[in-house]
C-alpha cells in the first residue's frame, strides 16, 4: 500500500518537475528580457508569480529545500514590484544563478545530474538578502512554517473570501496534502477553517489513501483571487474549488466554535443568491483546450498510423487486382481517412522551434559576459514548425554553432571599432520552411571565416593535397571535420575541434545539410536545412529493373522520358533538353551498379536540389505512393544515398533515394573520374573506339 | 569474451558455411528464417547483402561467408538467415546473418570448448570465442558481437572501396549503355563517325 502510495506521489512530483521546468525556462526569458527593459512591470510581475508557483508547489510536492530558497528570491521581487527595490544587472545575475540551483534540487536524486551546491545557494541567498535589506531586517525569513502575520508586502484593501475546498478522492494517492494547502492559506491572510466530515465512512471502510474531507473557509486577506486561486494551482483538476467574494463585510472571524454545517449552508446559499457575477468557479479548468501527452505515447501512435499506412497501400493493390467496384469503393475511402489520419497524426508532432531558440538567449548572454564581448540575440520565425524529433535533436548542434560564432566568429569591441561597426554585435536565429525542409540559420556579424587559413590549415593536416584547387563551398566543408581547428588557442568555449564535428553528424542523422556562407570582416551565416518530419513522406515509386526506389515528391518537378534518339543526339553526354534548357541528369542504373537489361524508354525525374536541378533515369514510373520510412539502422548509416527503406503492399522492401545525395555523390564521383581515373574525354575516346570496333563487325548482336 | 568465462554448459544453435560448422550462443539468436527476397542497397560493400523485410521492419542482412573471406553465399533451399541481436557501441542491433544451412541446437559443457588455436582456421581467431568439438568434428564458436562490429568498423573504409570498383564498373557500364540497340547501330556510327 505504501507503496503504491510512493509511487503516485512521484508520478505526481514528475508532473510537477515538467510544470516547474516550464515556469524555470520562462522565468529565464523573462529575465533576459528584463535586462534590456528595466522598467517593465508586467515582466516583473510574471517573475514574482513563476517564483511563487515554483515556492508554493514546491513545498506542496516535498521540496521543501527549494521552497526555502524560493522564499528569499520572492521577497526581493516582491519589492520591486512594488518599487521598493531597484533591478539591476546584479540581481537579474544572482536570480539567474539561483534558477539554477533551482533547477539542480529540481532534478535532486536524477542519474547525471549535479546536485544543488549549498555553498552556492547561501552566496546567492546572502547577495539576494543584501540587495532586499530593507525587508530582511524587519522579517526573518522562514517560510516552512506559517507566518503568523499576513505578509507585509500585501497591498490593496483587505476583502473577505469564502473558499470551498473539496478535494478529489484521489488528492491523496498523487502525494498532495491537503493540510498543507490550508496552511499556504493561512499565510495569505486570517483564515478560518472547517473540516467538513460528513462523507469520512465508518472506521472499517476507510480507505485511508482516500480523502474524504471537504473544507470550508473564511479568508480575509488582501491578496485577491488571483492569489488564493494559486495556491491550489496544482490540484485544480482534481478538486472542486470554489472562490467567492463572502458578502459580510467583515467575516465572523472571531468565531472560535465552528459554526454548524446548516448555518454555513444557509449562509453560502443566501450569498450565492446575491452574489457578483465576478464570481470564479473552478469545476471546469479553462486549460482543457490543451493536453500534455508523453512522447512516448505520442511517438508509439506515429508508429501505428505508420503500420496502418503500409497496411493501406496493401488494400489499395489487392483492390487494383479484383475488379470489384464495391471493394475499389471501400479501399478509396480507407485511402483517404488514413491519408488524413497520417497528416493529422505528422500534425500532432509538429512544435514550433521557439522553446529551442529561446534557450539560447541565457547562452548568449552568459558567454558574452564570460567573453567580454557585448553581444545580442535576435531571433526570426520562432513559430516555424517542426516534428518534435527533429527539435529534440537540433539543440546541441545549435548550441555548438552559437558558442563557435561567439568565440570566434565576433572580433573584440577594439577591433569592432576599428572595422567601424556596431560595438553591439549580432547574433541572428532564423527559422523557415522552404519545400519540404525548415532552413535554419545562425548568423553572425564578426570577422567572417579565413578561407585561406582553413585551407592552411587542412593542407598542414593532410585533409588536401597542397596544390588542391578547392572552391569556397569545398574549404567550408573542412570545418565540419572532425578535430578540425583553426583557433591558435583553446578556450573554455571553443576550440577544440569537436563541435563542428558533432553538428555535421547529427545534421547527417537527420538527413539534412550544412551551407555556409561567409564574408571576410561581415560575417558568416551557417544555414542547417532539415527534413521537415523523419516518419512519413510523399513519394514516387519509381522501378530499376526488379529493385524499387521511392523519391521524394517534395523534390519532384517533373517527368519526362528520355528515349534512345534523345541519348543519341545528346552524343553520349548526360544531358537532357526540357523545353530548351538543359538539365544533366544521373542514369540511376549505372550510378547503382544495377545490371539487368535497360528499357527502350526510360524516365527522367527531374528534381531539385541543393546543387541545381538534375534529372535522375530510372525505368519505370509506377505511381504515387505513402512512405513509410524506416531507418535502415545502425548498420547501413555510413550510407548516404538512401535515406531509409519502404515496405510495399505486397511486402518488398523499396529504397527511399535522398536526391540531394544521390546527386552529390554522382558530382563526386564524376569528379573523381577527372582526377584519379580516366578522364571523360579518355571514356568518350574509348566509347567511340569500341563502336568503331564494332562497326567493322556488324553482325554482333548487343 | 574468451573461452575462460564460459562456464557453464550453453546451448549454441549450429550453421554450415561451406563444409565448415559454426556455432553461435542460442541467446543472441532471434529466429531462423528461409531465404526471403533481399533488397540491395546501392553503392554499399558486398559483404552487406541488403536489407529484409522482417515483419514489418527492415533488417539488413550480411553475407557471413564473405565475412570469412570465403566466396559469395549461392542461394540454395537450403540457405537461411540467422536472424541475431547484436551489440554495436552498446546498442543493440537486429541483423541477419545469411548461412548455408542451419543445423541444429546443442548443448555443449565447458570442458568441451577449448581456446581457438591462433594458427589453422581460416578466419580470423578473434572472432572465434571457442573451438567445440562434437563427435569427431570442429565447431568454431563464433564471437557474433565481435564479428559484426569489426565489419562495421571496415565498412567506411569498404565504401570508400565499393566507390572505387563502382567507378570502373560504371566506366564498363557506360560503354555498354553507348552502345545503341542493334537495329540503330548502323545510323549511330555514322553519326560518331561523321562526327
Amino acid at each position: 500500500m505504501k507503496e503504491a502510495v510512493a509511487g503516485n506521489a512521484e508520478q505526481f512530483k514528475h508532473s510537477f518537475r515538467e510544470e516547474a521546468r516550464e515556469i524555470l525556462t520562462e522565468l529565464e526569458s523573462a529575465l533576459l528580457g528584463l535586462h534590456e527593459n528595466r522598467g517593465d512591470k508586467e515582466v516583473i510581475g510574471r517573475i514574482f508569480r513563476g517564483l511563487h508557483t515554483i515556492k508554493g508547489s514546491g513545498s506542496m510536492f516535498g521540496f521543501e529545500r527549494m521552497a526555502a530558497f524560493t522564499h528569499d528570491l520572492e521577497t526581493a521581487y516582491d519589492h520591486v514590484r512594488n518599487g521598493r527595490l531597484e533591478i539591476g544587472s546584479e540581481l537579474i545575475d544572482l536570480t539567474l544563478a539561483a534558477l539554477d540551483q533551482i533547477a539542480a534540487m529540481l532534478e535532486e536524486g536524477a542519474e547525471g545530474v549535479a546536485p544543488a551546491d549549498p555553498a552556492v545557494c547561501a552566496g546567492i541567498l546572502a547577495g539576494v538578502r543584501k540587495l532586499a535589506s530593507i525587508e530582511e531586517e524587519t522579517k526573518p525569513a522562514k517560510k516552512s512554517q506559517p507566518a503568523p502575520e499576513p505578509p507585509a508586502a500585501a497591498a490593496g484593501p483587505i476583502e473577505s473570501w469564502r473558499i470551498r475546498f473539496a478535494p478529489g478522492p484521489d488528492l491523496m494517492r498523487f502525494g498532495a496534502k491537503p493540510s498543507l494547502l490550508v496552511n499556504e492559506l493561512g499565510q495569505l491572510g486570517e483564515l478560518a477553517a472547517r473540516a467538513v466530515l460528513d462523507a469520512v465512512p465508518p472506521l472499517g471502510e476507510i480507505d485511508p489513501e482516500r480523502c474524504y474531507v471537504r473544507w470550508e473557509m473564511e479568508l480575509a486577506t488582501a491578496a485577491g483571487a488571483e492569489a488564493i486561486r494559486d495556491v491550489f494551482i496544482f490540484v485544480e483538476d482534481t478538486c472542486e474549488l470554489t472562490i467567492e467574494p463572502a458578502a459580510g463585510a467583515a467575516p465572523a472571524l472571531e468565531e472560535t466554535r465552528p459554526a454548524s454545517e446548516a448555518e454555513i449552508t444557509a449562509r453560502a446559499l443566501a450569498e450565492k443568491r446575491n452574489a457578483t457575477p465576478g464570481r470564479r468557479t473552478y469545476d471546469t479548468p479553462d486549460n482543457a483546450s490543451s493536453l500534455r501527452v508523453p512522447a512516448a505515447k505520442l511517438d508509439l501512435f506515429v508508429n501505428l498510423v505508420g503500420e496502418l499506412v503500409t497496411v493501406q497501400a496493401r488494400l489499395s493493390e489487392i483492390a487494383a487486382k479484383h475488379d470489384d467496384p464495391e471493394i475499389a469503393a471501400v479501399s478509396e475511402e480507407v485511402e483517404r481517412l488514413t491519408s488524413s489520419l497520417r497528416d493529422n497524426s505528422m500534425n500532432i508532432r509538429m512544435m514550433p522551434i521557439r522553446a529551442t531558440f529561446e534557450k539560447f538567449r541565457r547562452l548568449v548572454h552568459d558567454l558574452a559576459r564570460d567573453l567580454g564581448k557585448n553581444v545580442e540575440l535576435t531571433i526570426e520565425g520562432a513559430d516555424t514548425e517542426l516534428d518534435k524529433t527533429v527539435i529534440d535533436q537540433l539543440s546541441d548542434p545549435l548550441m555548438h554553432l552559437i558558442r563557435n560564432s561567439m568565440d570566434h566568429g565576433i572580433e573584440p569591441a577594439a577591433l569592432r571599432a576599428a572595422r567601424g561597426k556596431r560595438p553591439t554585435a549580432t547574433i541572428h536565429l532564423a527559422a523557415k520552411h522552404s519545400g519540404a525542409s525548415v532552413l535554419i540559420a545562425v548568423s553572425d556579424d564578426g570577422g567572417g571565416i579565413d578561407a585561406e587559413a582553413v585551407r592552411n590549415r587542412a593542407i598542414e593536416r593532410g585533409l588536401v593535397a597542397a596544390g588542391a584547387d578547392l572552391t569556397e563551398a569545398e574549404i567550408f566543408a573542412l570545418l565540419f571535420q572532425p578535430g578540425f581547428s583553426t583557433a591558435k588557442q583553446i578556450t573554455d568555449v571553443s576550440g577544440r575541434g569537436v563541435g563542428m564535428d558533432v553538428v555535421r553528424q547529427r545534421v547527417d542523422s537527420l538527413r539534412g545539410s550544412i551551407n555556409v556562407a561567409s564574408k571576410a570582416a561581415e560575417g558568416t551565416t551557417v544555414t542547417l536545412r532539415l527534413p521537415l518530419t523523419l516518419a512519413i513522406i510523399d513519394g514516387l515509386l519509381v522501378s530499376i529493373g526488379d529493385a524499387f526506389f521511392v523519391l521524394p515528391l517534395a523534390n519532384v518537378l517533373e517527368c519526362v522520358e528520355l528515349t534512345q534518339a534523345d541519348v543519341e543526339r545528346a552524343n553520349g553526354k548526360h544531358i537532357a533538353d526540357v523545353r530548351g534548357e538543359i538539365v544533366p541528369y544521373i542514369r540511376l542504373r549505372e550510378h547503382f551498379g544495377i545490371r539487368t537489361p535497360r528499357p527502350e524508354i526510360e524516365q527522367i525525374m527531374i528534381a531539385s536540389t541543393e546543387g541545381g536541378r538534375y534529372g535522375f533515369v530510372v525505368d519505370k514510373v509506377l505511381g504515387n505512393c505513402q512512405t513509410v520510412i524506416k531507418n535502415l539502422g545502425r548498420f547501413y548509416r555510413h550510407v548516404k544515398v538512401v535515406s531509409g527503406a519502404t515496405i510495399l503492399g505486397d511486402g518488398s522492401v523499396a529504397l527511399v533515394l535522398d536526391p540531394e545525395r544521390v546527386a552529390h555523390d554522382a558530382v563526386r564521383a564524376t569528379a573523381h573520374g577527372v582526377r584519379a581515373g580516366p578522364s571523360v574525354a579518355a571514356i568518350a575516346a574509348a566509347v567511340k573506339q569500341s563502336l568503331r570496333g564494332r562497326s567493322a563487325a556488324p553482325q554482333r548482336t548487343v | 569474451m574468451s573461452v575462460s568465462e564460459i562456464t557453464e554448459t550453453r546451448q549454441y544453435l549450429t550453421f554450415k558455411l561451406g563444409n565448415e560448422i559454426f556455432a553461435t550462443d542460442v541467446a543472441k539468436v532471434r529466429e531462423v528464417l528461409d531465404l526471403t527476397t533481399i533488397t540491395q542497397i546501392p553503392r554499399t560493400p558486398e559483404f552487406m547483402a541488403g536489407v529484409i523485410n522482417l515483419r514489418g521492419s527492415v533488417v539488413p542482412v550480411v553475407d557471413l561467408r564473405l565475412c570469412f573471406e570465403m566466396t559469395k553465399t549461392e542461394s540454395t533451399r537450403n540457405t537461411c538467415i540467422v536472424v541475431v541481436e547484436v551489440l554495436l557501441d552498446n546498442e543493440s542491433t537486429i541483423i541477419g546473418a545469411l548461412t548455408d544451412s542451419v543445423e541444429e541446437v546443442i548443448d555443449l559443457e565447458p570442458d568441451q570448448i577449448q581456446p581457438a588455436p591462433r594458427i589453422g582456421t581460416q578466419i580470423r581467431t578473434d572472432f572465434i570465442k571457442g573451438m567445440g568439438k562434437r563427435d569427431t568434428q570442429f565447431i568454431m564458436i563464433l564471437d557474433i558481437d565481435r564479428v559484426f562490429s569489426a565489419e562495421e568498423l571496415t565498412v567506411v573504409r569498404g565504401q570508400q572501396e565499393a566507390v572505387k570498383q563502382e567507378a570502373v564498373k560504371q566506366e564498363a557500364v557506360k560503354q555498354e549503355a553507348a552502345k545503341p540497340p542493334a537495329g540503330k547501330k548502323h545510323a549511330a556510327d555514322q553519326q560518331l563517325v561523321a562526327a
